[in-house]
This record gives structure tokens, sequence and C-alpha cells, in this order.
């Protein structure tokens, strides 16, 4: 790795510590039904658009997809189609849903691809061609 | 063998966090996160002047990394955590293009603008703002841009095609394409606490201001009054329909737990009941009242002069987005037409929303309460964005002195500025002119200490 390289993934990890105390110190996620104040900052609820990707994502591990999960949730699974949450941020949480769901070789093979991926970025951020 | 074992380490968190939890999903979503960090390294160092390439790539990764504004929302199970990861893609595209015109370039610059507009609709805008002048720049030879936008025009248009074909499949006809929520999201920024009131251009649910009207001759069911506030014949036999309405809900348990103990039936009942009125047997109604009683019955008679409310009701609008669509834009477009005098005050009071400039300690206090950003990052993400500011616009003419490409980043912001002025003032709105302006911030902090640094140069050194 050159010296540029090693500086992008030092500060890579600053910013990952960062976020890591994000979500377990400062903005921890809350029990259900619950509201903690942690330093000034309340704990992370699970509500509104968060709750239509994250649920909608679920649907999709259930096999059904594009279907509005907040609808589903008060009428008894009712399935009606939706077009009002963008697909990729659902994907993306279908995606971590399966790795929770899925065998712990799946899991592992996963992660490990995930991390091969942003290692590779930060090498590939390093070297792109100077003018 | 690095990668491995970081890997084992990640699948064991993840097996201690329980895999399918929102925890879990906030963990993997903040690690996809961190990877802007990198990836808008190597913006910063394509976009940079000759010869600055490495420095302002390694500044810009230090200001992604610690901006509140930038990493706040990737915990929060929206869409921003994917924008920071497929946006620099595509700001990668963009210079990749610049530099190799061709088909090649073009489509894969069509994919990631197609990933970018998948992620959040509205920056579709970046097809105006930063695509042309990409091609126009990137060769002089008209036929190679013919070649290019032809090339991006059919990849784009298919991809866009094929899952804008699903949704009218899927939601009929009447359905707007990639998203159903146009004419939702305009409504947001369009009635009078919003406009004119105190939360002047913020979000706000106008669609749940209640609606009244007088019972007039020839009206003999409710359903009649109703109809007429919406504008829809059938709207309310639709909205109380056993099968397809609002009669009943969060009474019934889901076959699947789908939120992880959040959004639980016990705590969505009591507001269900409060906002849509509560019926003699304890259960909630629809949001229709005559004389102040709530009523589930579309043939309830009524009489002239009998007041009826009304109020959207939240969860019907999800039954059928078409026909949200077309309940929801006419009003919406009518208040905007009758207010227009007053839409170049809002429209600034918008955009300093989302600068925090315009009543700033509320706007502060709106986006830890209303987006649940807590204290420290609702401020911090704004005073970030102001000390990035002045040096930003330093970068810019940096760029333009230097005849460098400045639309894919200048770009970003004139379009989250438009869209702004547009729907209303939301911080996170601003996340793709964030990461942009980072880059420009790191060209004119570098700029500034070659201007006033101890070792000051007339001509810039090579990175090493």
């Amino acid at each position: 790795m050159t010296r540029w390289q090693r500086t992008v993934a030092a500060i890579w990890a600053v910013g990952l510590a960062i976020r890591l105390w994000d979500v377990f110190g400062y903005r921890p996620t809350c029990a259900p039904g619950s509201s903690i104040g942690v330093l000034g900052a309340s704990c992370y609820t699970l509500k509104g658009d968060a709750a239509g990707f994250f649920g909608a994502a679920h649907l999709v591990r259930l096999g059904e997809v594009g279907m509005n999960p907040l609808l589903y949730n008060v009428s008894g699974g009712r399935l009606v189609a939706t077009a009002s949450k963008p697909p990729l941020g659902v994907a993306w949480l279908a995606l971590v849903g399966w790795l929770g769901d899925s065998p712990w070789l799946g899991q592992t093979i996963v992660s490990v691809l995930l991390v091969g991926v942003i290692a590779l970025t930060v090498r590939h951020s390093g070297a792109e061609p100077e003018r | 063998m690095i990668v491995v074992e970081i890997g084992t380490v990640l699948f064991v968190a993840l097996r201690l966090l329980d895999g399918t939890t929102v925890a879990s999903a906030r963990f993997y979503s903040v690690l996809l996160g961190s990877m802007a960090v990198p990836l808008m390294a190597a913006v910063g160092r394509r976009a940079a002047p000759d010869g600055w390439g490495g420095r302002v790539g390694i500044v810009t990764a230090a200001i992604v990394a610690i901006h509140p504004a930038i990493w706040v929302g990737d915990s929060m199970l929206n869409n921003e955590t994917v924008l920071v990861v497929v946006l620099p893609l595509f700001l990668l595209a963009c210079y990749r293009a610049l530099d190799m015109p061709g088909r090649n370039t073009s489509v894969t610059l069509a994919i990631t603008f197609v990933l970018v507009v998948l992620t959040r609709v509205e920056l579709a805008g970046l097809g105006v703002f930063v695509l042309p002048f990409v091609w126009l720049r990137a060769s002089p030879d008209w036929r190679t841009r013919l070649h290019s936008a032809l090339a991006f025009g059919v990849t784009a248009v298919v991809l866009v095609g094929v899952y804008s074909g699903w949704n009218r499949l899927r939601l009929g006809g009447g359905s707007p394409g990639p998203s159903s929520v146009v004419g939702y999201v305009l409504n947001a920024g369009s009635c009078d606490p919003v406009f004119v009131g105190d939360y002047k251009g913020l979000w706000y649910p106008c669609w749940f201001n209640p609606q009244t009207a007088t019972a007039i001759e020839g009206d003999t069911r409710v359903a009649d009054v109703v109809d007429r506030l919406v504008g829809k014949p059938g709207y309310t036999d639709q909205l109380t329909d056993p099968e397809v309405g609002a009669v009943g809900l969060a009474e019934d348990p889901p076959p699947v737990e789908l939120f992880d103990g959040f959004e639980r039936l016990e705590d969505i009942q009591p507001t269900l009941t409060a906002n849509y009125g509560m019926l003699p047997d304890g259960s909630a109604g629809v949001g229709v009242w005559v004389n102040d009683q709530p009523v589930i019955d579309p043939d309830t008679p009524v009489e002239p002069g009998d007041e009826i409310r009304f109020r959207f009701n939240f969860y019907f609008l999800m039954t059928d987005e078409a026909l949200t669509a077309d309940t929801l834009t006419p009003p919406t477009l009518k208040y905007i037409r009758d207010h227009v005098d007053g839409l170049p005050t809002v429209m600034a009071a918008r955009l300093g929303r989302i600068t925090g400039v315009y009543r700033t300690s509320e706007t502060m206090a709106a986006d830890q309460l209303l987006e649940d950003h807590g204290w420290l990052p609702s401020r911090l993400g704004f005073i970030g964005l102001w000390l990035q500011t002045p040096f930003a616009i330093a970068g810019a003419v940096v760029l333009f002195r230097r005849r460098r490409p400045l639309a894919p980043l200048v770009g970003p912001i004139l379009n989250v500025a438009l869209v702004t002025m547009v729907v209303f003032g939301l911080s996170r709105y601003r996340l793709s002119a964030d990461l942009t302006i980072a880059v420009l911030a790191a060209i004119g902090l570098i700029a500034a200490t070659h201007r006033f640094g101890p070792n000051r140069e007339t001509s810039s050194p090579p990175d090493n």
C-alpha cells in the first residue's frame, strides 16, 4: 500500500469508529416502547420512513417484493403494492436481513465478501491515475 | 487473510447482535456508509487540479469521516446509507466519462445514474445539472458526444423503464413511474403551517389537516359530502369498505411481525382513535365525522346544515397509491396557485432551513426532533456546513480558473437547492450536496494553504 492509501484507510477507520459510536454509544437502539435519553440525544426508534424500509425489506425476505409493510402491520396482513420507497434502500436492508437469516456459512462468506469490497475500494481509490 | 479475519469478526458480531434485528441492520448500515470515506477520497483525487489530487483526496476523506451531516444518516435505516455509496460511484463514473469519452463509459455512467435515481428519485435532476456538461466537455467531436448520449440514454431508459413498467403493472395505469409519492411530497410543503406559520419552510403532513363542509340541499348521505370534499366520486365507499378500506385497523395482529418489536399495535391503536375518532365499541374511526360524531357507514344520512368533518386516513392513503396521487395533487397545486404571491419568501425560507440560516435554533431543534438526529449531530451538522462553505466557494473558483470540470461537484448542490425550493427544507435532503461540498471545501482548503501557509508557493508541488 502507498502512503496515500494507508492514510485514507486510517481516516476510514476513524470514520467507522465515529459511526459505530453513534450506533452503540450515542444513539443505541431503544427497547421497543421506551425512549431513553443518552448524552442529550434520544435512543434510536424505528419509525416513519425507516420503518417503511425495514418492514418492506422483511417482506422481501418473506417473498413479497414491493409490498407496503405499514399497511400489512395494521390490517392483519393485507398485501398492497407500493412504490413509495426507492428500491435500493429496501434491497440493502433485505440483504442485511438475509445475512441474519441465512446459515452461518453463508453469513461468513458474505461478511468476508463485504469486507473485501471495502478493502478493494480503499485500494482502488488510491490507484486512480494522476493526470 | 486480513479480509477473512475481519469478515469473521463481523460475522461473530452479527451473531451476537442477532442478524435480523434493527440493531444488526444499523451495524451493517454504518459499515456500508463508512465506504463513503474512501470513495469520496477517490472523487476528491479525480476532481482536484493537477498535482493536488492526493492532498485533496485525504482532506475530503477526513471531512466525510467526521462531518455529522454525512454520517448521521448512516444508522437511520433510510436511503441515505445507500446514497453515500452510490453517489460517489456516479461521480467517479462522470470523471471516467470525461477522461475516456465513449460508449463503455457512458453505459457505466448510466448504470450509476440509475442507481442514484433508484435511491433518491429527486436526484434525477442530476441528469440536467451534471450530464449535459459532462458530454459537452468530454469530447469536442459531435459524433462521440452523440454516441455517448445514445449509449447513456438507451441504458438508462431500459433500466428505469423496467422498474417503472413493473410499478405500472402492480399499481395500475395511473401510477407515476419510479415513485408514487411525488404529489404526497409536494403536499408536505403546501399548507398554512409551512407556508405562513411557525413551521415555514419545513415539512408538515398537510393532508392531515381536517377539512370541514356543510351538507347542502341534495346531500342525503355522508359520502355525498366527503366525495365532494375529496373530489373523487366513490372515495368514501372505498374508504369504509371492510375489505379494502380503513375500517377495523390495528385490531388483528399481522401473520408475521415485521418490525423487531417496533410499530406495535397497542401503540398504534390509541393514535388511530385520537386521530380518526373513537367509535362506540372503542375501535378507531376512519376520519369522517357528522356533527362531531365519528361514522364509518357511507350511507349515514345527513341533512342540509349538518357539519361534516373529514381527515385523510394515513393508512388508507397507502391502499391505492394512484388514487392517493389523484386526490392529493390537485388540491396541493390549487393551494400553491392561490398562494403564489408568498412563494418567493417560502422558497427562501426553505433554503434557509436546509442551510440552517433561517430561524437557526428552531431549525436545529426540528432536525433533532423531526429527524431523530440527536442533539449533537443536529448542531454540528449545520456548523460543519457553515465552516466549509467559504472554502467550498474558493474551491469552485479554483476549479473554474484552472478549467477543471465543475458540473459533477456543483450539479448536486444546484439540484438540492432547486428541490428544496420546490418542496421543503429538511437537512437530510442536503446529503448529496454535503458530499460534493466536502470535495470543493478540500480544494479550497488546499488552495488556502498554498496562498497563506508558511511555505507559500507560486506553483503547486506534485503529490507523492
